[in-house]
């Protein structure tokens, strides 16, 4: 009986082909605009939080307890506090970054300007920070150097090159002064955020420079993906159950940034949200129109003796693959464009740019092939095609044979 | 001969107050298994609404409907749709078939609902199509087939379902003279040859002069019952 209930759903499809058509391109046409802008707002925040917060802050950071509410070097982790190896066995987690970080004077001639100092170690760093390809000038450090690395920002500043020194002056563990002179090795481009203004050197220097040999500021998670950030956040904090060690994602750590994201988030959620409603109407006006066309062979049907519940077989199931295929169309025709914007990310140019950099992101444009977008919005599609088809459920429900064949 | 349909002092009022149209006034008439009736009178007379009533397509103000021994009043709506299904078989002036099966698929529908086997309905479809002179346009659909071959298979779909009685209302209206005669043929022969049971709402005097018994309708009243 259901095959016949089928065949009767799709051949009713077709019945009006002009409105099959109109119906499935409204709903395709508004999935398209609807994935490609979340689709792109979602890599926006990926690409974003993959360099810069995770290269900066790191997805998840491991803190001495007092060092989140007093930054100071007092107040860092001994090395013997994390287990550096059981970290990096955690699965999904990429690389595990123990960091130096501080605060210096920077001056060279007349000009002097405060400046991060992040004391790093530059063979397993460069996979978190890219380090080959930011750099413009000179060679990379390595782990035994004393020199440094400074942005194109800062060498702009400083008027420097490869090969000239600056003056780094700052407080030790302690209470110990922090001086030295390094000459400069490399330079590099890391135009937005904290990154822009930041000195780099091994870590071991910036241990050294600080009196706080074997002491680390916080250590840096790199993981997979942002996705697995919950899951594995409490693998960290099993692996770090020390009343002395706080752990953290990226979230706490800059809470600005996602509350930035979520509002960001949300705004596209509204766009969404209007483009969801057109669907909506759309094909609530296409089940007025088949009810209105309808009716009187509803009628029938149940004259003859096809129960109420049947009908709304026939017919919702007429309404479900109608939402389906232009469903499926939507997600189809997306991906090319969604593909080719994710291999090609835009960079942006001109005022929109430092628009964007103000607002701390990179001025970059591409779309991601995110499953859980495609999916959500799907969905979404196909909620609101079940929530207006409740129009059509009343209607049947309410059937009466008779008025309905009343021409 | 067995009571197939019986109704009690069935009343039938439309609209209320001043507007009130009394469509049925005590009605009470019984059709034993096998007979081959037409409802007659002018419009407005109740024919219709009657037939509906018999049909479980209206509920009367007042008074019983009992077919085949039960009191379709007492039936709740789901309950009436399966009674229809199994019992009645509907023959309506505009054919009513779906548009988008095909002659064959709209003629055993009312099977499929019945879950009658797929075997059984094919047999039964197919004898019934070719006794209709339908042989041949079993895969045409009803835009395919003229107005005398849609009433055909709509025909065939009533009786295909094997119901205790088959209910036509105004089954020849759209019909010219050959159609009417070879549908009136074919009912009349199920009529005589299977004992089917049929009742007509209908004005015309083709189908007046096949009926073995007439009953007379007049502003909601049974007025005259001739046996012939």
């Amino acid at each position: 009986m259901k095959k016949l209930f089928l065949i009767l759903a799709w051949r009713n499809i077709w019945r009006n082909k002009k409105r099959a058509f109109i119906t499935i391109s409204s709903i395709a046409a508004s999935l398209f605009f609807v994935l490609f802008l979340r689709q792109m707002q979602f890599w926006v925040y990926d690409f974003n939080i993959k360099n810069s917060v995770a290269a900066t802050v790191g997805y998840i950071q491991i803190t001495d307890s007092s060092y989140v509410d007093e930054k100071i070097i007092d107040n860092t982790l001994s090395s013997n506090q994390v287990d550096v190896e059981a970290l990096t066995k955690i699965e999904g987690v990429k690389g595990v970054y123990p960091r130096f970080l501080s605060g210096a004077l920077v001056s060279t001639g007349i000009k002097s300007k405060y400046a991060g100092i992040s004391g790093i170690s530059p063979e397993t760093d460069n996979k978190l920070l890219k380090l080959d390809i930011k750099l413009r000038k000179g060679t990379l450090i390595n782990a035994d150097d004393r020199a440094i690395m400074i942005t194109e920002n800062m060498a702009d500043y400083y008027q420097v090159s490869v090969g000239d020194s600056l003056i780094l002056m700052g407080q030790g563990y302690h209470g110990f002064t922090a001086a030295g002179i390094y000459p400069i090795k490399a330079i590099l481009n890391f135009p937005v955020g904290e990154l822009s203004s930041m000195v780099f050197m091994p870590i071991k220097e910036a241990q050294f420079m600080h009196v706080a040999d074997n002491r680390f500021t916080h250590v840096l998670i790199d993981i997979e993906s942002n996705n697995q950030l919950e899951e594995i956040y409490s693998e960290v904090k099993k692996v770090s159950n020390d009343s002395q060690i706080s752990v953290r994602t990226w979230e706490e750590v800059v809470p600005g940034l996602k509350q930035g994201i979520d509002m960001d988030a949300n705004s596209g959620l509204i766009i969404s949200g209007i483009l969801y409603m057109i669907v909506g109407f759309g094909i609530f006006g296409t089940i007025v129109m088949l009810h209105n066309e309808r009716k009187f062979e509803f009628g029938v049907l149940n004259a003859i003796g096809t129960n109420r519940f049947d009908l709304l077989f026939i017919t919702l199931t007429e309404l479900t693959i109608l939402t389906l295929i232009g469903i499926v169309i939507g997600n189809l025709s997306s991906l090319p464009l969604l593909y080719y914007f994710n291999q090609n990310p835009i960079k942006i140019g001109g005022d929109a740019a430092q628009a964007v950099i103000d607002q701390g992101f990179e001025p970059y444009m591409g779309t991601g092939l995110f499953l859980d977008v495609f999916t959500a919005n799907s969905l979404a599609i196909l909620a609101i095609a079940t929530f207006v088809s409740l129009y059509i459920v009343i209607k049947i429900i309410r059937i009466n044979a008779l008025k309905s064949m009343k021409k | 001969m067995k009571k197939v349909i019986e109704t009690k002092k069935v009343n039938k009022i439309f609209g209320d107050g001043e507007i009130a149209v009394h469509a049925l006034n005590d009605v009470s008439i019984e059709i034993s298994e096998g007979e081959f009736t037409a409802l007659v009178g002018p419009s407005g007379s109740g024919k219709t609404t009657l037939l509906n009533m018999i049909g479980g397509l209206d509920n009367p103000n007042s008074g019983n409907v009992i077919l085949n021994a039960q009191d379709i009043g007492m039936l709740k709506k789901n309950e009436m749709t399966e009674f229809r299904q199994k019992n009645i078989g509907f023959v309506f002036q505009a054919y009513n078939l779906i548009p988008v099966l095909s002659a064959y698929e709209n003629a055993e529908f009312i099977m499929l609902l019945q879950g009658i086997s797929s075997q059984e309905r094919k047999e039964r479809v197919y004898k019934l199509l070719e006794e209709v002179g339908l042989k041949g346009k079993e895969n045409n659909k009803p835009g395919e087939l003229s107005g005398g071959q849609q009433q055909r298979v709509a025909v065939v779909r009533a009786l295909a379902a094997k119901p205790a009685y088959i209910l036509a209302d105004e089954p020849t209206a759209n019909l010219d003279s050959t159609a009417t005669n070879d549908l009136l043929d074919l009912m009349y022969r199920l009529n005589q040859e299977e004992n089917m049971t049929f009742v007509f709402a209908t004005h015309d005097q083709r189908v007046i002069d096949r009926a073995k018994r007439v009953i007379y309708l007049d502003d909601g009243k049974v007025v005259k019952d001739e046996l012939r």
